[in-house]
């Protein structure tokens, strides 16, 4: 799920403690009581912009974070849609929505630890890569 | 030397992008396996939760029923029970359906209306019987509201236009009963969506022909009641609840132009005059 390895250069200190900070914010939107995804994604993208001229270890990890929220909020809101329609709309309840609400908790708990190791190690100055997320950050976050 | 460079580069691009695809698949892959397999767990079987949302349609049923049964007298003659015992007991066997939970009641009021409650309950005016010409017509009408209620257009109704209120009104109350009420409003007097209805008068054309009953008549009643001037022509909510009854009409018959079953006659003209006396005299 997650890879570590080495970065095109040593990140300083304090270039560290901004990158671990960009995975807090999601976790932190959660503890202050925000569970909606769109939160977390408001939160990630808020720290994403205030940190686009920052240093590329930093912008390289506040933009697997904002993908990371991207992919979760996009789970969640089906989620959350499909929920609206059992309660106001026409759907019943099903085991396939049950079984859907019980893959996105698993995803969604799945990807809240991962963001918790990922920001203690890039604390560390760990380059952690993620599966998926890593690769198209590469792509997309230029040195 | 730039050339190479450049071709090197897109080459890495390249890599890159197909490990970032593979990864995605991958994620993909994981995701939905995990779905498909969690759905293979009967979870609604398991915790018991369409027993629990009988239960409540059952309690709600039972309220908005409570709430006509104080605004409405309801006709109970053992004659008038038996006959439509038989007609309801030869649709379910036909259909699979079991006719003893169906509860079908008929109220003294003019108006011709019929509507299903949650709970498999199927309200009759008496209006509606007087304008019934024959049986079949009444069988049509009833199919139509079992559909109905088999297809659980009612409490997808209620959900729809009173929302979750309708789940907590069965707790009691005061909010409850002011909730009730609507929803006796909302059964008697709304319609449901065009699609509902056409899925209703499908079915019911389905139920009529398993049960070896002439869905024509159900067609003329329609059709009938759409044209009508009589006296009671304002009080028409079972077809002006229902919109396009000609359209409707029209198109059970079209329907029934496939059928070619040979049918059998529900009871004889003496009964069905019997019938109609003893509903009518009931009032």
């Amino acid at each position: 799920m997650i890879q570590t390895g080495g970065f095109a250069y040593k990140p300083m200190e304090h270039e560290n403690e901004r990158a671990s900070n960009s995975y807090l914010m999601s976790l932190i939107a959660i503890m202050v009581g925000l569970p909606l995804p769109i939160i977390n994604l408001i939160a990630t993208l808020g720290f994403y912009l205030g940190n686009r001229k920052s240093s590329y270890f930093v912008r390289w990890h506040c933009t697997q974070a904002l993908l990371s929220q991207l992919a979760v909020l996009m789970i969640n809101s089906m989620g959350f849609a499909w929920t609206m329609s059992i309660i106001f709309g026409d759907k019943t309840l099903s085991n396939h929505y049950i079984a859907y609400m019980l893959s996105i908790i698993i995803f969604n708990l799945t990807e809240f630890i991962v963001t918790m190791i990922t920001s203690v190690k890039v604390r560390k100055g760990i380059h952690v890569q993620w599966w998926f997320f890593g690769p198209l950050t590469n792509l997309i976050c230029r040195k | 030397m730039v050339v190479f460079r450049t071709a090197y580069q897109l080459n890495l691009q390249k890599v890159k992008m197909k490990k970032a695809l593979f990864h995605l698949i991958v994620l993909l892959a994981l995701f939905f396996t995990t779905w498909f397999l969690l759905s293979r767990i009967s979870f609604t079987t398991h915790f018991n939760l369409k027993e629990f949302s009988r239960e409540q349609e059952n309690k709600i049923g039972e309220l908005i029923w409570d709430f006509f049964r104080q605004t409405e007298k309801e006709i109970k003659n053992d004659s008038i029970r038996v006959m439509l015992d038989d007609l309801m007991t030869r649709i379910g066997t036909a259909n699979d359906i079991d006719s003893d939970s169906i509860k079908l009641h008929i109220l003294s009021s003019s108006e011709v209306n019929a509507f299903a409650l949650p709970g498999n309950r199927v309200v009759i005016f008496q209006g509606l019987i007087r304008d019934c010409e024959n049986p079949e017509e009444l069988a049509g009408v009833i199919c139509h509201e079992l559909a109905h209620l088999e297809m659980d257009h009612i409490m997808q109704r209620l959900m729809r236009e009173i929302g979750l209120g309708i789940i907590l009104s069965a707790g009691g109350g005061n909010a409850g009963t002011e909730i009730i009420r609507q929803a006796a409003k909302l059964a008697t007097s709304t319609a449901f969506d065009r699609a509902q209805e056409s899925e209703a008068d499908s079915i019911a054309v389905i139920y009529l022909n398993k049960a070896l009953i002439d869905p024509v008549p159900f067609s003329d009643f329609m059709k009938r009641q759409s044209e009508n001037d009589h006296e009671y022509s304002k009080s028409l909510e079972w077809i002006s609840t229902h919109p396009d009854s000609k359209i409707r009409a029209e198109r059970i018959r079209k329907m029934q132009s496939k059928n070619k079953n040979e049918y059998k006659a529900l009871m004889s003209l003496e009964q069905w005059n019997r019938f109609r006396e003893l509903s009518l005299q009931s009032n």
